[in-house]
């Protein structure tokens, strides 16, 4: 299990969660900002 | 699903409305630290099991066709594809110092914060998130939409030749 699923990020509305939740068949994660 | 890297969720959420898959906020950073990432946009792949099986830094771009053709091996083998990305290893002093500047912000300790990311950036100033978390703090009218590309290309010379600090005087010590 990579660290990086384990850290605690934000929803939109300020809540907890870890991308584990999300795994898939794969899990892609897009990195992206406002800025 | 998509994370975004801003500290502010609220910004974020604005831009991630016109998005159809779940999106998640990195406000300290911190995967940062973990995949060792100056910049954006970034993609990753994990497995069903939670190992990682691909990586691409600094140039996910959606928009090119090769990023498209790596997601698309991403999912069609469900394992290790694509060439691995080298690390930009950020500071972890820089890191630390950032974190530690989110952490202000969300307690409204603006001037601190900003204060904070300005040391974080001085201790690695090829980190464009942190560079660019400080400008959309300082100048949000430059981060509208559409986002004003020209206006950070011009800041970028303009700091580049008369240092950071000096071109970006609200910063506090």
């Amino acid at each position: 299990m990579h660290p990086a699923l384990d850290v605690e990020l934000v929803d939109l509305d300020g809540r907890g969660h870890r991308l584990r939740e999300h795994l898939g068949d794969p899990l892609i994660v897009f990195m992206w900002a406002s800025w | 699903m998509t994370v975004a890297a801003d500290a502010d969720v609220e910004r974020a959420a604005l831009f991630a409305q016109r998005i159809s898959v779940p999106t998640l906020v990195d406000t300290r950073n911190d995967l940062a630290r973990l995949f060792g990432y100056r910049a954006i946009p970034n993609g990753f792949a994990f497995g069903r099991d939670g190992t990682l099986i691909g990586s691409k830094i600094a140039a996910f771009e959606i928009r090119d066709q090769a990023t498209r053709d790596l997601v698309e091996t991403w999912v069609s083998t469900k394992g290790p594809a694509g060439d691995a990305t080298p690390l930009q290893e950020p500071s972890p002093e820089a890191l630390d110092l950032f974190a530690e500047g989110s952490r202000l912000m969300r307690e409204g300790r603006r001037d601190e914060a900003l204060a904070a990311w300005a040391r974080a950036f001085e201790k690695g100033p090829k980190n464009f998130v942190i560079r660019k978390q400080i400008w959309r703090s300082l100048y949000p009218d430059r981060f509208g939409d559409p986002i004003d590309i020209a206006w950070q290309k011009e800041e970028i010379a303009r700091e580049d030749e008369i240092g950071f600090r000096a071109a970006n005087p609200a910063l506090a010590r």
